[in-house]
């Protein structure tokens, strides 16, 4: 197995775990709304970035593009948080 | 300007050519385009969200979590064979490229019908995109994601087929390209489902 393949599906147990956690772990009605909301928002703020650094490969692009895949995923989840907790 | 910035300046200017932007510069441009269109969206609607948040909350209440969290499972999975896919054509193995493309287009797919059916329970229920503000959202959001997850999932049919023609080592930029769209259709997914579905 190369090493693209390894780091890729060590990323992708990342993104599933993820998921199930916000799916099914912090959606109980047990847990604090806003806390849960919130932790949702960050894993998939991590989510986006582990796709885009690995899967998309922007690791190896091109200074610009880094920048450009990182302002959207800022400008993004800041202001999505913010609206939440206005 | 100190010694960093002007290095910076410079890495912009005349990027190192071990850096590889994969695919054709005009899928990313739009692909970026793309994502600032979806991200005007989802401020839209956290921003009316927050003028009715009763009415949101009964609404996404009505949203089925396990359609949802199945089929974000369902698209990284698939991101991951297209990954996987390009790592074999890389080494010029064209037949194993070909059958990850397969893998990821049966995910694909697998998100259609998945989609069909929640879109059917929803309607069933007499829940339309009239019914109110939310529903709205989430049938036009779901529904341009859908199109997105169709056309990208012709895109991997073609990719596959071309795949398993390859003799030797492919040019790889097509099949880049086709990937980039593939990662971006999941990554929209991946911030669209915990807005209509998780946000409490």
């Amino acid at each position: 197995m190369s090493n693209t393949a390894k780091y890729s599906l060590i990323v992708w147990l990342l993104l599933m775990l993820g998921t199930a956690a916000s799916t099914w772990w912090f959606s109980l009605p047990t847990m604090n709304a806003t806390v849960s909301t919130l932790a949702v928002m960050l894993i998939s703020a991590v989510k986006v970035a582990l796709v885009m650094t690995f899967f998309m490969e922007l690791k190896r692009a091109p200074l610009p593009w880094q920048l450009a895949g990182l302002i959207w995923l800022v400008a993004v989840s800041t202001v999505l948080i913010a609206i939440y907790l206005l | 300007m100190s010694s960093e910035s002007t290095g910076l300046a410079e890495s912009i200017a005349s990027p190192s050519p071990d850096r590889h932007l994969p695919g054709v510069e005009g899928v990313w441009v739009f692909v970026f385009a793309d994502m600032v269109v979806f991200a005007v969206m989802f401020g839209s609607f956290m921003a009316d969200r927050q003028s009715s948040l009763l009415l949101y909350e009964q609404s996404r209440q009505a949203l089925n979590l396990d359609f949802g969290g199945i089929n974000t499972l369902i698209l990284l999975t698939s991101s991951l064979f297209v990954v996987l896919a390009i790592d074999a054509l890389k080494r010029a193995h064209s037949t194993r490229g070909a059958m990850f493309f397969a893998l990821a287009l049966t995910c694909g797919v697998a998100f259609i019908i998945s989609k069909f059916f929640e879109y059917k329970e929803k309607l069933e229920a007499g829940i339309s995109m009239l019914s109110n503000d939310f529903f709205m959202y989430y049938y036009i959001m779901t529904g341009l994601h859908l199109i997105h997850v169709i056309v990208g999932s012709v895109v991997l049919a073609v990719l596959m087929v071309k795949a398993k023609k390859e003799r030797g080592q492919a040019d790889l930029s097509p099949y880049e390209s086709g990937a980039t769209y593939w990662h971006m259709v999941d990554l929209l997914w991946i911030c669209l489902f915990p807005l209509l579905y998780l946000i409490r």
